[in-house]
């Protein structure tokens, strides 16, 4: 198991974002992760990350560093995706959604019944990815 | 006569506590509940004669209460400039003569209800110091459904619907409402308030603000060659976490979502606590870190004199799924249970001082 220092991962972001704001909506993201327990974050969302980082910084900057730390450099959040449909919320899988954008249509995972019009339904959330898991 | 006319009119839009607020502000006795009252009242008004300045009193604030309770409401942020030519064009205007008239402020009977279409129907301009209030009617269905009890139905219909688990009736009626687009003198906005008065589903709700919002701009273009003035509204989201981080009114209702994955809706009954501090609430969120609001209800105990006190609220209707998506926006709030238009004016001050 390969351990990264939470030091390391400053470093990174810092080195990437320069003086740009991500650089401390980043910074806002990995301390709440690392100061929270792994287990109790399961599915936290993009209104819940906007609570963590604070009122400072406009809808772009955040979704930029969301993005940024879902992606190879630091990969802290894992994406999920979830289909919510009357209040009740289904998991949808990795592969099920490429099928969806491949052929237009949503398999429902309760009732089996496929969805046209489903990217208004289908949403992103994110769970700490094995990097915080393994923090050192 | 005229008395049990706006006592039936407020029954039909009102709690019976917002109604004794009203009665004692308008300084008139209060029976036991809402027929007993228009008695008490009827009696009085055909021997004193100092009432009908009272009777006049709550005529005006039946008016003034079409304006402002209940209402789901947007704002749109329009330049002052196309504002001002909106007013003058709606000042000079009249509307044309429809079956609402009939009994305007009061709503038509059941019975002349159905005799109406659908369209909405523009019955007054009405023009006050700070605003100029564009009023629409409209009849809109209504649909109820509840369970029926098979008990009650005869043997062969019951075992014809021995494979269903529960059946369920429809049940439709009308009722008018009251929209109303109010165009201010002082701030650059111009606010939709559609009517919510006795409830109404939040698929209604959307098809009323369509309507009233299309039809407004429709009159604009007509009226004041101004096309489509309403366009994005004003983004309350931000409210919800401004409102509950500060000390003012109570927190009635609280909806919001743990990063763990929970959804929790909370609610407060009428007399207790604020939810800031209530002992669950506060030792939750002491337990998780942080909580993500979406839905709050807030209200304020205003004194309007000694022994009579309103409490109007505002309600900002959010739904779980706005914190999953990029950009979290709430375009509409519910401001309700007002006496007066100054419980109004108020909570949308409190909008304004808590958006910024």
């Amino acid at each position: 198991m390969i351990t990264i220092e939470k030091q390391q991962i400053e470093e990174q972001i810092h080195q990437d974002w320069l003086q740009q704001p991500q650089s401390q909506i980043c910074i806002a993201i990995l301390d709440y992760l690392v100061r929270s327990n792994s287990q109790h974050l399961s599915h936290i969302t993009y209104g819940s990350l906007r609570k963590v980082v604070g009122k400072a910084y406009d809808n772009q900057e955040i979704l930029a560093a969301i993005q940024y730390l879902c992606g190879d450099r630091t990969h802290l959040l894992e994406p999920k995706f979830e289909l919510i449909d009357n209040d009740d919320y289904f998991d949808i899988s990795d592969d099920e959604m490429s099928k969806a954008r491949e052929t237009g249509q949503l398999l429902h995972p309760e009732t089996g019944k496929l969805i046209g019009d489903f990217e208004d339904k289908v949403f992103i959330y994110f769970q700490p990815s094995s990097v915080v898991k393994n923090l050192a | 006569m005229l008395t049990a006319q706006i006592l039936e009119a407020f029954s039909q839009r009102i709690s019976w506590s917002t109604m004794k607020v009203i009665l004692k502000i308008c300084d008139l006795p209060v029976g036991r509940g809402w027929e007993q009252t228009i008695k008490k009242l009827t009696d009085e008004e055909s021997i004193q004669d100092d009432i009908n300045d009272k009777i006049e009193h709550l005529k005006k604030s039946y008016e003034n209460h079409l304006l402002v309770n209940d209402k789901a409401l947007k704002i749109y942020q329009v330049e002052r400039k196309k504002i001002d030519k909106l007013i003058a064009g709606f000042k000079k205007y009249k509307p044309s003569a429809t079956l609402f008239q009939e009994t305007y402020p009061f709503p038509l009977s059941d019975e002349r209800l159905k005799g109406i279409d659908f369209s909405q129907k523009l019955v007054e301009i009405r023009d006050t110091e700070d605003s100029l209030a564009v009023i629409f009617c409209t009849k809109r269905l209504f649909t109820e459904r509840s369970q029926i009890d098979t008990e009650q139905l005869n043997e062969d219909t019951r075992k014809n619907l021995i494979e269903y688990d529960k059946i369920i009736g429809i049940k439709e009626h009308y009722r008018q409402f009251f929209d109303v687009v109010v165009l201010s003198k002082k701030q650059n906005t111009i606010e939709v308030r559609v009517d919510i008065a006795g409830g109404l589903s939040l698929e209604d709700k959307s098809k009323a603000f369509f309507q009233t919002i299309q039809q407004f701009n429709m009159l604009s273009e007509d009226i004041a060659r101004i096309k489509t003035p309403l366009q994005e509204s004003i983004n309350f989201f931000p409210l919800i976490d401004n409102l509950y981080e500060s000390d003012e009114g109570k927190v009635v209702e609280l909806a919001f979502i743990t990063d763990e994955g929970s959804t929790k809706s909370e609610k407060m009954r009428k007399g207790s606590v604020d939810l800031r501090t209530e002992t669950y609430h506060h030792a939750g969120k002491q337990a998780v870190g942080h909580i993500t609001s979406y839905r709050l209800a807030i209200l304020w105990n205003i004194q309007i004199s000694e022994g009579i006190n309103s409490q109007p609220e505002l309600l900002l209707p959010g739904r779980a799924q706005i914190l999953s998506s990029q950009i979290q926006y709430l375009d509409e709030v519910c401001i309700l249970n007002c006496s007066s238009l100054d419980d109004y004016k108020f909570v949308v001050e409190k909008i304004f001082t808590y958006l910024e």
